[in-house]
């Protein structure tokens, strides 16, 4: 009879008495194993975490996409040796790329089935399974920073400033009505000559590459002079975003999406409200299942407007798979 | 007996090796055998000369004690354990166990459900919590990432609803998104001038004005809400069990109200779950039940003997959620409205929706009462669709002349008859029973929010987020109707 009732607990409760085993008030690092490494490993991925900021980075630097990945930091400290400093760097590609679908594309390493060094322990440990989540939370979180309102900035100084101060900081550029593009300089700073336009409304935007998603677009939509958008390679702009644009439709002319990850045709559909729009880039959409198909119908239901879109060799082609895949990496410019 | 050596080896910390070795499990119980034998494997190579196997499969029989169980595995059951166990306190504080009496899922509404969410309600508890779910499913992947698994394609459709009214309804529908308006919702007006201009394929004769979503509305794919949760509830520890909750033990004490009344206190202390095509039935202590069983969930409210007493009592107050028969159709129709087609709803109650790039569509039309069809079984009428659905469609689309049906299906509603309003919170006389159904065709996308309201109501006593008092149980005996005026 104790024996039934042993055996009873269904899958899930090897967790749960996992956890429950866990003495209170400890963390759950605190029951780690004895194997050294492993335990600096973990201990520095944690503390790295904790503290998580990312390592000064030029913010034009747009061809080290990898330079916020705290593991960086853990490549130049050495302090595992070349084997696995090599599966930690593939790890955090992998899980953070493509695993959680954070970058939007599918990296080519995630697609090897090739079992990485924190995936394979995360099977053993839930220890190592809690800390592979909380580091994905942290990198939410600053997503999450880094598009957030800037409504204090825009009651001093006004839609236009706060804009292009989001635009900048993101990386990006913006031009203002008959001016010049203005990125940042080539040491990070920002150019302060944009400060005298606060009555100069911007007419463009170009955010390719950014980091931007749907909370940050808040920055953008107050910018109703907005004539040319892009949106390139975004790898947080999704349908979701799209729907969000009919507050420009008066103004804009022209949105580039070209290579965004995460867009759909169903978030293209919600374009309609951009009746103005005289040209659309729509190439090289991974996430769009039709390409040929789907153009012509955004054509169709934006007939003024010059759809740019998927080469019409591209549906021909035998296997699509062959595409390249890592759009979310943004090529130096 | 290697379960209680490992607690001691865990309480003790004498064994290391084996805390260390604690292997991981997740997933279906469908390759038991062959984890079972890997796991075999495992304790063998933990303990040597130990030959014996003490498990064996035991894996349909849910634990004997749970903290919470929840009857009715769709999305608003998952919804609240993913809220009990986001909310509890301390990792793994509560147990919580899932009872579905079916794992396809054949029959469950979610499945069958068309998928929408939006915004233009009535009241604003529906609006603040149509909100609330909207900014849930849109970082779906950030609520219900499970490390290692490949992220949600929610497949969202924002192209919003449509809702035209005709002269009669059109000083209530100025006055309903006046309320949304004030909510937060992004609704705008239309004249039939404004509308022709759209939406070209709209035929606005009759129609006087029209609401249209401009963000957060559209639909979705209610399978990946729900197998999201599955995933992401299972990852965090809740137990799952296929089996049918068949009858509650309670105890009862009965006390005097201050007028002098005797009223009858219950406790569920016990609930049973019959297995899946077998008389065996597992006996459950719990402190709480939760009845998300969708549109059986009256069925479940009389298990527990609510609505069993003299009419007009609180005790004789039944919970007033049936299974009511919905239809929806698919067609196809090569001149029907194009990319831009949001969801629409005619003021006759028809409506529809664009599915996929083919020109295909689906809708239907809520029956009148007289109409109403038997709930016994899921039979498509396609009567109904010839009489009642495409004669007010063909006359507001008229490309909707020529079409062809390709396909239908129906589901159940869980159709509130008092005011086709959600039931939340605990029931006042069986106090451990929570309810989180009855939204009347929009339980889908209330999910969301509804678990969270739920959750908080049992971890903290009281509403957090979204108060959603009136959706008390005791309206009903105290006949306070909260009606949502936009059903579809
Ligand atoms: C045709 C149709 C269209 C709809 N369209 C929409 C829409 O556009 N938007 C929207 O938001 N909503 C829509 N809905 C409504 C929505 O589907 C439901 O409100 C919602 O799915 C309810 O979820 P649930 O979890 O309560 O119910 P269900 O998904 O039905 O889950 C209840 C579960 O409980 C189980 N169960 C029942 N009794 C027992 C028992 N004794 N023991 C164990 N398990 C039990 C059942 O097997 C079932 O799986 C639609 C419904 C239908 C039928």
């Amino acid at each position: 009879q104790l024996h039934i009732h042993l055996a009873q607990v269904p899958l899930p409760a090897e967790r749960g008495c996992h956890r429950h085993a866990t003495p209170e008030g400890k963390g759950p690092l605190q029951d780690l194993g004895e194997n050294p490494v492993f335990q600096s490993l973990v201990l520095y991925f944690h503390s790295s975490s904790l503290t998580f900021s990312p390592p000064p980075r030029p913010i034009w630097d747009l061809s080290s996409d990898c330079s916020e990945c705290p593991l960086v930091g853990l490549e130049r400290k050495n302090i595992l040796g070349e084997q696995s400093l090599h599966l930690v760097a593939a790890i955090w590609n992998g899980s953070t790329r493509s695993i959680h679908g954070l970058g939007g594309a599918v990296a080519p390493e995630g697609n090897q089935k090739k079992k990485t060094l924190l995936q394979f322990l995360a099977g053993y440990f839930y220890d190592v399974e809690y800390l592979r989540e909380y580091l994905l939370q942290n990198q939410m979180l600053l997503l999450h920073k880094k598009n957030r309102s800037l409504a204090h900035i825009s009651e001093n100084y006004g839609p236009y400033i706060t804009g292009a101060f989001f635009i900048l900081h993101l990386g990006g550029a913006v031009r203002f009505q008959n001016k010049e593009w203005i990125r940042l300089n080539k040491r990070g700073q920002f150019p302060l000559e944009f400060l005298k336009f606060q009555k100069v409304p911007i007419e463009a935007v170009d955010a390719s590459g950014c980091d931007i998603n749907y909370e940050g677009l808040d920055n953008l939509l107050p910018l109703k002079e907005l004539q040319s958008l892009s949106l390139q390679r975004c790898p947080y702009v999704d349908d979701w975003c799209l729907n969000r644009l009919y507050p420009l439709a008066n103004s804009l002319q022209e949105l580039s999406l070209a290579g965004c990850p995460r867009i759909s045709e169903r978030g293209l559909a919600s374009l309609h409200h951009l009746q103005n729009l005289r040209r659309l880039d729509i190439s090289d959409l991974p996430a769009v299942s039709n390409p040929g198909l789907t153009q012509i119908l955004v054509e169709e239901m934006l007939p003024n407007c010059k759809v740019v879109g998927a080469d019409w060799a591209q549906d021909l082609k035998l296997e699509p798979e062959d595409q390249p895949q890592d759009r979310a990496n943004p090529v130096p410019t | 007996m290697f379960r209680r050596m490992l607690r001691l080896g865990w309480g003790r910390g004498q064994d290391l090796s084996v805390r260390r070795l604690s292997i991981r499990k997740r997933g279906s119980t469908l390759d038991w055998n062959g984890r079972v034998s890997e796991f075999k494997k495992k304790i063998r190579s933990i303990l040597p000369g130990e030959d014996r196997n003490p498990l064996y499969d035991t894996s349909h029989l849910p634990p004997e004690r749970c903290d919470v169980v929840i009857v009715g595995g769709g999305v608003l059951g998952l919804s609240v354990a993913y809220w009990l166990k986001k909310l509890e306190k301390r990792q793994g504080a509560i147990r919580v166990l899932v009872v579905e009496r079916d794992h396809t899922y054949s029959q469950a509404s979610t499945g069958l459900s068309v998928g929408g969410i939006r915004q233009q309600f009535s009241l604003p508890e529906n609006i603040q919590l149509s909100l609330f779910s909207a900014s849930f499913l849109r970082n779906i992947n950030e609520h219900l990432a499970v490390v290692d698994d490949p992220p949600l394609d929610l497949k969202f459709n924002p192209l919003g609803y449509l809702l035209l009214a005709s002269e009669k309804g059109a000083a209530t529908m100025e006055n309903n998104v006046k309320v949304q308006r004030q909510e937060g919702a992004k609704v705008c007006l239309m004249s039939p001038e404004q509308l022709r201009n759209k939406f070209p394929w709209i035929n606005t004769e009759g129609v006087a004005l029209a609401s249209y979503g401009m963000e957060n509305e559209g639909w979705f794919d209610p399978w990946c809400l729900l197998q999201g949760l599955r995933r992401k509830v299972q990852s965090m520890g809740v137990f799952f069990c296929q089996g049918e909750v068949t009858r509650f033990i309670s105890s009862s004490s009965s006390m005097k109200n201050t007028s002098g009344e005797e009223v009858n206190l219950k406790r569920i202390y016990e609930v049973h779950v019959k297995m899946d095509h077998s008389l065996e039935y597992q006996p459950v202590e719990c402190a709480l039940v939760i009845n998300a069983a969708g549109a059986w969930s009256g069925q479940i409210a009389e298990l527990a003997g609510i609505g069993k007493g003299p009419l007009g009592t609180l005790q004789g107050t039944k919970l007033p959620v049936e299974p009511r028969k919905r239809y929806v159709y698919l067609w196809h129709c090569p001149q029907g409205p194009g990319l831009e087609a949001p969801l629409v709803s005619d003021s006759s109650g028809a409506y529809f929706r664009r599915e996929g790039l083919g020109n295909n569509y689906i809708g239907g039309r809520s029956p009148t009462e007289e109409e109403e069809p038997d709930p016994k079984n899921l039979e498509v009428d396609h009567g109904f669709f010839q009489d009642k659905v495409w004669p007010p469609l063909a006359q507001r689309v008229p490309a909707f002349e020529t079409l062809k049906v390709r396909s239908a299906w129906a589901g159940y509603y869980d159709y509130n008859t008092f005011d086709q309003n959600g039931v939340v919170g605990p029931h006042p006389l069986v106090m451990n029973m929570y309810f989180a159904t009855g939204f009347s065709g929009h339980g889908l996308q209330q999910a969301p929010g509804v678990g969270r309201a739920v959750a908080e109501m049992v971890l903290e006593g009281h509403f957090q987020t979204i108060d959603l008092s009136s959706f008390f149980f005791s309206r009903f005996y105290l006949g306070e109707k909260i009606q949502e005026h936009i059903i579809i």
